[in-house]
């Protein structure tokens, strides 16, 4: 029972902050909003046991990248000034697509009964068997993905570079 | 588990392209980016190599490899061979354009990397056999797509597109996630084979129709199927042109070999008597077929209104795959032949019609029509090829184009659906407006400059070696035809 409002609690926070990172018109604003939506998220993890994904949500997500765009945000000149851009763009098929998701997801949520567990077992660290899983079944996914984040490296360097061809000289 | 020294010899060409991927990176920075010819010499090889291995070891049966994450059969063997001639063109095509390589040729060699780093992403993307596979084949494809899309750094069209291509796709992937994330939950199995077992069991309703619309989101994103084709023409006209002509096949196709797998593995059952059954109540077909017509429609109705060759082209190619969703959706094996034979015919002439766009774009200054006004006197070979591209595209007599499309029309025709295939015969009669408008200007509007515009040989070359299979093709058919069926073999029939 009191793990049920606790739980909703915490699906209260990260809907809320989910709504004010989307409708916030300030960076700052939307930043901290995130924040707490993924620090729900985390929390709903933990309760769901699945420790791993929780500590990597809290290492990758919060402790990451989001400080990366906080620190973005601080660098950037003037960045608060400037208004985010939040208009209606085609208002009638925008409203068509929400209904229809919500309907779909209010309606699977309702009437399908899902091959759950009745009850969860009490915490036990996933980290063995993640590990054991990355480097036996899973193996070739973990190496893919991999070279998928050495590509998207490549990528940043690209685009982050001054100019073609000089720099180079100074390595 | 089961992981052996023996799966190398099925995954063989995708590992040298993943060995090609590293070797242009590390050549591009033992060389430190100034000598292009090495990375761009590195992906030829590996290509060239990886296509040798395909071609010598053709897959005699279906092999769950990996860890049964990537299955390499005859369906898998079909699409690496065109990939890796896809690759190989562009790569070649690309090495004499001016907006890949620079006014001065400085930029970087990365592009060849990227290249490699497709074909590889794409390879695996049309063997994946289970969800993780499919999530990571696609993020890979998406990823280097972005990166490639705004690969001209200084160009602000060349920007934008990127960042159009990113948020695109970031929405779509996600969306397409929570789908997979539903069949996981409904099935308890990531493999596709799994979720069709647990989907047999009866577990369908609300969450499957649900979960299966999602998953179209990410794929008809990156087949840019209506209504997920926004990105298409202002990546495709952003991007620099040698891009936008892989963008127009190589992703696309990968998306359809991907499509193809994912549905016909993991939703349909096979009676073993040639025809396929639905399972359950699941009626995804006739959420493809709309699709398929929406697509096709707006497509050609768009690209009427377009004064830009390239923009023409991006929304004709939204039109084409209307065209072969109108094969997918029948549930018949010879619905997918028809399938797998357009992509390889489409592929081949859409590179032609873009490697016409490259091979002017060193050379004339705009992109609208009216800048190919009198092309047929200035260039008359470059012109012609053109006109047999735009006619293949059409689907006229005596090109592929026109048998791809007469087999997808029978094969809709002969499912019942004679309703898609009318109104795909209508589509091509009012294609053929939009591509005789290109035509009519190179060959019947006087150009304003006279004398020849003086094109890159290796574009020439590289035009004809296109030009001889979209004819040949047109008279003599049946060995594709044939390749095509045996490729489906495998899939249908194996299960």
């Amino acid at each position: 029972m009191i793990s049920t409002v606790i739980w909703c609690l915490f699906a209260g926070m990260t809907v809320m902050a989910a709504l004010a990172v989307a409708t916030s018109k300030n960076v700052v604003h939307c930043g901290f909003g995130l924040l707490f939506s993924l620090l729900g998220v985390c929390a709903m993890y933990v309760f769901l046991g699945a420790d791993f994904l929780a500590a990597t949500q809290v290492i990758v997500y919060v402790g990451g990248i989001l400080v990366l765009i906080l620190f973005g945000v601080m660098m950037t000149h003037r960045i608060t000034a400037t208004d985010l851009k939040s208009e209606l763009v085609q208002p009638v098929a925008a409203l068509i697509a929400a209904v229809a998701i919500l309907v779909l997801s209010v309606g699977m949520i309702l009437e399908q009964v899902w091959p759950a567990k009745e009850h969860l077992d009490p915490i036990t660290p996933t980290t063995h068997a993640f590990g054991v899983s990355f480097l036996t079944d899973y193996l070739f996914p973990f190496e893919f993905a991999s070279v998928l984040l050495l590509v998207a490296l490549i990528g940043a360097a690209m685009f982050t570079r001054d100019s073609a061809g000089e720099d180079s000289d100074h390595v | 588990m089961n992981f052996t020294w023996s799966d190398a010899a099925y995954f063989g060409p995708e590992a040298v392209m993943g060995l090609t991927f590293l070797l242009c990176v590390l050549g591009d920075l033992v060389t430190r980016g100034r000598r292009h010819v090495v990375p761009f010499g590195t992906l030829l090889v590996g290509t060239a190599i990886s296509l040798v291995l395909a071609l010598l070891h053709p897959p005699v049966s279906s092999h769950a490899i990996l860890g049964q994450m990537v299955v390499v059969d005859g369906f898998a063997h079909f699409f690496r061979l065109l990939f890796l001639g896809i690759t190989f063109v562009t790569a070649l095509l690309s090495w004499s354009s001016r907006e890949i390589m620079g006014r001065d040729r400085e930029h970087q060699g990365e592009f060849y990397a990227l290249a490699a780093m497709l074909c590889f992403g794409m390879m695996v993307m049309a063997e994946s056999a289970d969800i993780v596979m499919l999530a990571l084949s696609l993020e890979a494809v998406s990823i280097t797509s972005y990166i490639l899309a705004g690969f001209a750094r200084f160009s602000f069209r060349s920007s934008e597109a990127a960042l159009k291509y990113v948020l695109w796709g970031a929405v779509s992937s996600a969306v397409m996630l929570y789908g997979l994330s539903l069949f996981y939950g409904l099935t308890g199995a990531t493999s596709y084979e799994g979720i069709r077992a647990g989907l047999s069991g009866g577990q369908g309703g609300m969450a499957l129709l649900v979960a299966i619309l999602f998953v179209m989101a990410g794929i008809g994103y990156k087949i840019s199927a209506v209504p997920f084709h926004f990105w298409t023409p202002d990546v495709y006209e952003g991007a620099p042109a040698p891009v936008a002509a892989i963008f127009a096949s190589g992703p696309k196709i990968a998306g359809f070999a991907l499509m193809i797998r994912f549905f016909y593995v993991a939703l349909v059952q096979d009676d073993s008597q040639g025809t396929l059954a639905l399972l359950d109540d699941v009626q995804w077909p006739w959420v493809l077929a709309i699709i398929s017509a929406a697509t096709m429609t707006l497509g050609n109705m768009a690209a009427i209104r377009q004064n830009s060759v390239r923009r023409l082209l991006a929304y004709s190619s939204i039109a084409h795959v209307g065209y072969m969703l109108m094969g997918f959706v029948v549930l018949s094996a010879n619905g997918l032949a028809a399938v797998l034979f357009y992509l390889f015919v489409y592929a081949i002439m859409t590179i032609g019609a873009f490697l016409v766009v490259v091979a002017l774009n060193n050379r004339v200054s705009g992109e609208e029509i009216d800048d190919y006004a009198g092309l047929g006197f200035r260039e008359p070979l470059v012109a012609a090829m053109m006109f047999l591209f735009l006619i293949s595209l059409t689907g006229l007599p005596p090109t592929a184009g026109f048998i791809g499309k007469f087999y997808l029309f029978a094969a809709a025709g002969e499912a019942g659906l004679w309703w898609l295939a009318i109104l795909g015969v209508l589509n091509s009669v009012v294609s053929l407006y939009y591509y005789m408008r290109i035509a009519r200007a190179m060959y019947f509007t006087p150009p304003e400059l006279s004398g020849r515009v003086g094109l890159a040989q290796a574009h020439l070359i590289l035009l004809v070696v296109l030009a001889v299979p979209t004819l040949v093709l047109g008279v003599f058919w049946s060995p594709l035809k044939e390749f095509a069926d045996q490729s489906l073999r495998m899939l249908l029939g194996g299960g």
